[in-house]
């Protein structure tokens, strides 16, 4: 792990958010975390624990109340446009434009993520054969099945070839079969020494795919490390377990 | 610059594949509108009495005051006269609405009558009936005056008038029709093909995407937040211009289809571009309100909520112009929106009037780069646009 670079390290990193006058609620406090090429680093917790608004601070989208983070050694939030360069974001939903074909979309991001005119068609035939999309790559989103949705919805947050993927929870409402693939391609985008930031609740989608962990509750990391290492410290035998023990709950 | 060309091609392409933007551009300026004011103007022009076969009524009170003033009425052809002799009982025929016009006469020393004429205004027989009473009130005074002059010694007709007039009516009331369509209903339909247009798209571009969550998917590229307002708005921008043009091509040919033919001598290249000076500030106001209004809302539904007092005040705005229901003087031309219209309606007359065009331009236009400026200001700020 020593030899691989750090690309994403966030300091402190905290955001609130103003409910009404009076009323601000924390989402995220004072995380520091780090995860370095080739590394896939999941961050678990519940629903409401402040996964996404963790992510988003991380990939620009929202600005962190303190703290910062740096990404691909760009700070988020002295040059987010640079920090966009080397990132690629999967959101939780898929967010396709229904009216547009894969073809489109991928070209339409491809640009918006400043690649190379040149490098656009060959780029586009290399993520269709990737995610075995070619079948599928001239009709419209919105007749396309649910799988197919997520395999488009992955290719247009690698199609610039960032060298850090962001995914919020990238197997929620998935099935069986359209997840094995999602996870798979992670895994393999981590053969390519890209660095792996992932949300999930899922447990064995974490402990398949992460090499880190940190385990968030109500804003705060309250666990930040190798599973293995992890589970030794707060001698327990899965995930699950320690996932339960450490945010403080009970397994039913 | 290239980034926002970005954003508009996509959202163009994707605008064009959508049913209700092709409803909102092609059918309503092209079809809808023009079927809808040629069926107005046939079933109201089939509404319009026959003056020629109208006989109104008279009520006429005090029929001893005058005999010969009854005479000339009683023997008028063209106005079926009622004489009261009862006080009060012609002015409560007219006011029950038995009749349309009532004379009261009185005698008046030593030797004349005071006639005091009632009618009801906009009442098309009660004003076809004051023209007539007119006629008959000529010939009475001219008799008058005849029988005076004989009494003196002199010849009427040695007398001649010091001023004579002789009205001409040109043009048949076809082209009058069309003229006034034009004039008064082409700007109105044109600012309403506009927000329409505008407000379908606007509403699905800006809040749609929130909804649709493709947002952030656009926040974490390379595109600024100005460069995805800028983009949304020139896409707004452009399909409102385009069903601006629609309309005016539906409403002037598709007009023809009915028969009323809109003159269009005044439309001379030069006018056409003070036209397009005019109008395209107006259509940046509208689309960058609408963008505003999409930044702000959650929901497309809950942009269209609040479209809706924007389409009021267009309307009401419209209303106002087409009826010519405001005086303010030269002010009128320094009220956005409001002064988009009347100089439209300036130059489809013919009349370019530089003051008129240029306090339209200086007003409408900072308008519009303020109304741009603060679609940026909400769309930036994340309490907006991540608003729950």
């Amino acid at each position: 792990m020593n030899s691989k670079r750090i690309e994403v390290r966030t300091v402190d990193l905290t955001k609130k958010f103003t409910l009404n006058r009076e009323e601000t609620i924390t989402a995220v406090r004072k995380m520091n975390l780090e995860a370095a090429s080739g590394e896939v680093l999941g961050i678990l917790g519940p629903n409401g624990a402040g996964k996404t608004t963790a992510l988003r601070m991380i990939s620009t989208i929202l600005k962190p109340t303190s703290g910062t983070a740096v990404v691909g050694g760009e700070d988020v939030r002295e040059n987010p446009l640079r920090v966009r360069q080397s990132i690629g974001y999967l959101a939780t939903e898929m967010g396709l434009y229904g009216r547009l074909t894969p073809r489109e979309t991928l070209k339409f991001f491809a640009r918006i993520n400043g690649l190379a005119e040149d490098r656009i068609e060959p780029r586009m035939q290399e993520v269709f054969d990737i995610l075995d999309m070619n079948e599928f790559g001239g009709r419209k989103v919105n007749n396309l099945s649910t799988g197919m949705k997520q395999k488009l919805s992955l290719a247009r947050s690698i199609i610039h070839d960032p060298r850090i993927l962001i995914f919020d929870e990238p197997t929620q409402g998935l099935d069986l079969m359209t997840s094995k693939t999602v996870t798979d391609y992670i895994q393999q985008f981590k053969a390519e020494g890209k660095t792996i930031i992932l949300s999930t609740h899922i447990m064995n989608v974490a402990e398949k795919l992460c090499d880190r962990i940190a385990i968030l509750f109500e804003g705060e990391i309250k666990a930040f490390g190798e599973i293995n290492n992890l589970m030794e410290r707060y001698g327990v035998e899965d995930l699950e377990t320690l996932f339960f023990q450490v945010a403080g709950g009970e397994k039913e | 610059m290239r980034n926002v060309w970005l954003v508009f091609k996509k959202e163009i392409l994707s605008g064009l594949r959508d049913r209700r933007t092709a409803i909102l551009v092609l059918v309503f300026p092209l079809i809808f509108y023009p079927t809808m004011l040629g069926l107005i103007f046939h079933f109201s022009s089939q509404n319009v009495p026959d003056e020629e076969g109208t006989i109104p009524r008279v009520a006429y009170q005090n029929r001893e005051a005058s005999p010969v003033l009854a005479k000339f009425f009683a023997g008028e052809e063209n106005l079926a006269t009622t004489f009261y002799r009862e006080e009060g009982a012609a002015r409560q025929d007219f006011e029950s609405g038995k009749s349309d016009l009532l004379l009261e006469v009185e005698k008046k020393e030593p030797s004349g009558i005071s006639v005091e004429v009632s009618y009801r205004r906009l009442d098309q027989n009660s004003e076809i009936a004051l023209s007539r009473a007119k006629g008959v009130f000529e010939s009475y005074l001219e008799e008058s005056m005849k029988q005076k002059l004989g009494s003196m010694g002199i010849s009427y007709e040695e007398i001649s008038p010091p001023m004579e007039i002789s009205v001409n009516e040109i043009g048949d009331a076809e082209s009058a029709i069309g003229r006034e369509m034009l004039e008064m209903m082409l700007p109105y339909f044109v600012i309403l093909s506009i927000i329409t247009a505008a407000m379908g798209l606007g509403a699905e571009i800006t809040a749609g995407e929130k909804e649709k969550k493709t947002i952030s998917t656009l926040l974490v590229s390379r595109l600024s937040r100005e460069e995805i307002v800028l983009g949304k708005f020139l896409t707004v921008f452009t399909v409102a211009a385009i069903a601006a043009v629609f309309s005016v091509v539906g409403l002037v040919y598709g007009l023809g289809l009915f028969g009323v033919s809109l003159p269009l001598e005044n439309l001379t290249p030069s006018v056409f571009g003070w036209i397009l000076v005019t109008v395209l500030p107006l259509v940046a106001v509208l689309s960058s309100l609408v963008i505003g209004i999409g930044s702000f809302a959650r929901t497309q539904k809950e942009a269209n909520v609040y479209q809706t007092p924007v389409l009021m005040l267009v309307v009401l705005t419209g209303i106002l112009s087409m009826t010519g229901g405001m005086s303010l003087g030269q002010f009128t031309f320094f009220i956005p929106i409001l002064n988009s219209l009347e100089t439209f309606k300036e130059l489809i007359a013919g009349t370019v009037n530089l003051f008129h065009v240029g306090a339209t331009f200086v007003t409408t236009v900072p308008l519009a780069f303020l109304l741009v400026y603060f679609a940026i200001w909400l769309f930036k700020r994340e309490d907006i646009l991540f608003r729950i």
